[in-house]
């Protein structure tokens, strides 16, 4: 299980997170939604260890090491004049067949450098390297931007098999229906706190849902 | 009629000398802001027109050549042409004449070594066929390279980006081996270039999936390799040229291998994942400059950079 335990953070003298609690148990798939600035980036940036926090962040009671958690941003960046191929070719080792089978549903030109793909393409490629990595928690921070209609149901594809293998995704949209489609639990960020948590049964509720 | 006519053609000519003049006045300006506003570009301008002043070539012709070498690059590198004829309509080709010719003289007139002949005079003839010859309008098509290891993906991706820049640079070098004069120039020269071979930052997958293969000595290991592999014609060629002063290629390969140990280093000490580069700025250059060519403070920075290094990869990819 994870467990987020009175997660504070400030900067200067803004307090983004305020005393944040959230347990998250294996294969749940949460949603996070908050308005811009609600602290959703930064949330994922004390999971992902790479932002100063107060509080506890515990993974099967243990710190949570930056080992056990993946992280695609909401932009995506490559290294430049190497292409897709080569860049999967990194993450391959025996799943190479099964990394190019997913380049080939996405249908991203594997031949073609990196920085000549759209945002959606450059997306959908940061989610396969991610997926390769194969953490137990996965960050996924606006995945639907930029990505085309087929790509967004490859996409729930890929949350719900991360699901079945037993995985924690944490996903933020500001598209809620894509949340209605994937999670089993949706948390809603205001202030740095956590407002409110609506399980499955309950997502009508949001269809009327105003931040206060 | 014809009278007309010929006044007509003066009062073209008189415009256009006075276009001219208004335009040296704006590259005068130009030249003087982008001196004044970006050190990276003039400081190393200025060490390079300092250089070139008091060098002393074996022989004299090779004065003309090394100060046409530089209007060419120039030339060819230049994207101001369509400026130049929505401008200069009937005149662009005689601007781009007038400016090459001036770049060209500059040098050549200020060298304390050279003294004017016959050589140097036929060179603004050549100068003249530079008018006809257009600068790339499209980019040049550019080599795969995939003969280099993915490992290496640095020197891959810079040679793809600069293929042709790459080609002639390492021409120059391999030429640079002539004297220990442009053997050590050159390697300075280099320097600059090879600092951006690791500007570039990958993103922290693929830094955790490589560093889960490789160590970040392997790494060095491999690139340091490939560096030599690279210089070793220039190294021969010194050796076989200038066996007697073999001292001066123990001196260059010592420096050159400190400086790129250096940016290397620098790149994983510095990696964060929210940078897609580490910049490099010419205070660095100067930094790391120096501690090459004193070589014992490069090793000691080398070591300290390495550490740091480690530190932080260990930070994406565990223990």
């Amino acid at each position: 299980m994870l467990e987020i335990k009175n997660l504070s953070v400030s900067f200067k003298d803004k307090d983004v997170l305020q005393g944040l609690n959230l347990e998250i148990e294996e294969g749940i798939i949460v949603g996070i939604l908050g308005k811009n600035g609600a602290g959703k980036t930064t949330l994922f940036e004390s999971l992902y260890q790479s932002q100063k926090y107060g509080g506890e962040i515990l993974w099967k009671k243990q710190k949570l090491l930056r080992e056990n958690i993946s992280y695609l941003e909401t932009e995506n960046y490559f290294y430049p004049y190497i292409t897709g191929r080569e860049y999967l070719s990194y993450f391959a080792k025996d799943k190479l067949s099964k990394t190019i089978e997913l380049a080939e549903k996405f249908q991203l030109p594997l031949e073609k450098y990196v920085q000549y793909y759209s945002s959606g393409m450059k997306k959908k490629l940061a989610l396969i390297g991610m997926l390769m990595l194969d953490k137990p928690i996965n960050i996924l921070d606006e995945p639907f931007n930029g990505v085309d209609f087929e790509g967004v149901h490859l996409l729930y594809d890929i949350i719900r098999e991360l699901k079945q293998s037993n995985k924690i995704v944490m996903i933020s949209s500001h598209i809620i229906e894509t949340l209605f489609h994937t999670c089993d639990r949706i948390v809603i960020l205001e202030n740095g706190l956590i407002s409110n948590i609506f399980e499955k049964s309950d997502f009508e509720k949001l269809n009327h849902f105003k931040f206060s | 009629m014809a009278y007309f006519k010929l006044c007509r053609l003066y009062n073209i000519k008189i415009i256009s000398l006075h276009k001219i003049f208004h335009h040296f006045q704006f590259r005068f300006n130009q030249s003087f802001r982008i001196f004044n506003f970006n050190p990276k570009v003039s400081l190393p301008i200025f060490l390079v027109f300092g250089a070139l002043m008091i060098v002393k070539l074996p022989q004299t012709i090779f004065y003309p050549l090394l100060y046409f070498s530089i209007v060419l690059v120039f030339h060819i590198n230049r994207k101001d042409i369509p400026f130049l004829k929505k401008t200069f309509i009937g005149n662009w080709r005689l601007l781009i004449f007038l400016e090459s010719a001036f770049i060209y003289t500059l040098f050549i007139m200020a060298n304390i070594n050279y003294k004017i002949e016959k050589f140097g005079l036929l060179m603004f003839l050549v100068i003249i066929l530079l008018c006809f010859l257009q600068p790339k309008s499209k980019p040049f098509p550019t080599l795969q390279w995939n003969f280099i290891s993915n490992n290496l993906f640095e020197w891959k991706s810079y040679m793809r980006k600069n293929t042709w820049m790459f080609i002639l640079t390492y021409i120059i070098l391999i030429a640079s081996a002539y004297h220990r004069v442009s053997l050590i120039l050159c390697g300075i020269f280099l320097l600059d270039y090879l600092s951006h071979v690791y500007e570039n930052n990958e993103n922290k997958e693929m830094l955790e999936v490589y560093f889960k293969k490789i160590s970040l000595k392997e790494k060095i290991h491999k690139n340091v390799f490939f560096f030599n592999a690279l210089l070793l014609p220039t190294y021969l060629g010194f050796l076989v040229l200038n066996f007697d002063e073999s001292l001066y290629l123990l001196y260059y390969i010592s420096f050159m291998n400190c400086y790129f140990l250096l940016i290397l280093t620098r790149k994983y000490k510095l990696y964060h994942h929210h940078e897609k580069a580490n910049y490099f700025s010419i205070v660095v250059f100067i930094e790391y400059f120096v501690y090459s060519m004193l070589i014992i403070p490069a090793l000691i920075m080398i070591r300290i950079n390495s550490k740091e290094a480690q530190k932080n990869i260990s930070k994406y990819v565990g223990n």
